[in-house]
């Protein structure tokens, strides 16, 4: 009797360690294959160019602004940025070309931005993203710079 | 009986546990991106305030000494400018470069004669003319300067003599 319950102790012990491995492997797989389906039908977010108050000058660094839409079913963490190409657009009669300004590498945003899910426009702040050289034109006084911006995110 | 059926909700707890844990961290890992443009916008130097002159009496050298005195401008960031170019109008000319005293200033990043204030953030900045004729009348314009931009020069000060 004795014997009985041992092995069927033993014999349970090996079913949840077995049952648990399939379990296991087939949640691995069809973690997998969630992550697989859920990234297939989940939409780019959108990023259009916010409003940044004047802040940029010779030498100094200063932050870039993006709204950004959140069109997926689920909320999204921002907790990172690549930058691309600058463009610029002087005041009116004015001159200044895109290499007055330097571009940051990738960045952690310092405190990650939460869009909600379905989220609109959210106006999203990434500091240090641009430095204005010291021999800046003069041109460059009141011009906007637009630079290509990636958001890296994940689910909240 | 009852102990097996407990042994076996414990199991069948255990090996659920098991499953759904890792799931947690797996639905957190899920990425997504967007690509589009973002915007920064350079400030603009403001005109000067018209600086004031008050003429040392007496003059403690052959030539005057003015000292001229003016609002500290602040571009349109709200911080102070870093420096400044004084010019002096006489019997001469006008726009001309002071070569004696503080407000002769220095070179800076490719700019002449740039007054450079311990303060920028100061409400008023002043510096001394030291080469100023005696005869006529003087008065002074100031340019604000950031790097290589410059604001538009100030109204002239009142004449002095």
């Amino acid at each position: 009797m004795k014997l009985g319950k041992r092995t069927s102790v033993i014999a349970l012990f090996l079913a949840v360690l077995v049952g648990g491995g399939v379990a296991a492997a087939a949640w691995l797989v069809s973690g997998t294959g969630t992550v697989t389906t859920q990234a297939a039908t989940s939409t780019s977010l959108t990023v259009t160019g916010g409003t940044s108050s004047a802040s940029l000058y010779p030498g100094a660094s200063t932050a870039v602004v993006a709204n950004v839409t959140n069109p997926n079913p689920f909320p999204v963490r921002l907790t990172g940025a690549t930058f691309g190409a600058v463009t610029v657009t002087p005041l009116a009669g004015k001159t200044c070309a895109a290499g007055n300004v330097t571009v940051s590498g990738p960045v952690t945003l310092a405190s990650p931005v939460n869009l909600a899910a379905g989220s609109s426009a959210t106006p999203v702040t990434i500091a240090n993203a641009l430095t204005m050289v010291s021999t800046a034109a003069d041109g460059c006084q009141g011009a906007t710079f637009t630079v290509q911006v990636t958001l890296n995110g994940e689910s909240a | 009986m009852l102990r097996r059926l407990v042994g076996a909700t414990v199991i069948a707890l255990t090996c659920l546990t098991t499953v759904l844990l890792p799931a947690a961290p797996a639905l957190a890992g899920w990425k997504t991106s967007g690509t589009g443009p973002a915007r920064a916008q350079a400030v603009v130097i403001p005109q000067a305030a018209a600086p004031t002159a008050v003429k040392a009496n007496p003059a403690p050298d052959y030539n005057p000494v003015y000292t001229v005195t003016w609002a500290s401008t602040e571009h349109s960031g709200g911080r102070g400018v870093i420096g400044y170019q004084i010019r002096r109008t006489q019997w001469q000319g006008s726009g001309l470069v002071i070569t004696s005293g503080t407000c002769t200033g220095t070179t800076v990043n490719g700019m002449p004669n740039v007054f450079v204030p311990s303060n920028p953030e100061a409400a008023t900045q002043s510096c001394t003319d030291r080469d100023a004729y005696n005869s006529g009348t003087v008065s002074y314009t100031v340019v604000p300067v950031m790097g290589r931009w410059t604001g538009a020069a100030s109204a002239a000060s009142p004449a002095y003599s």
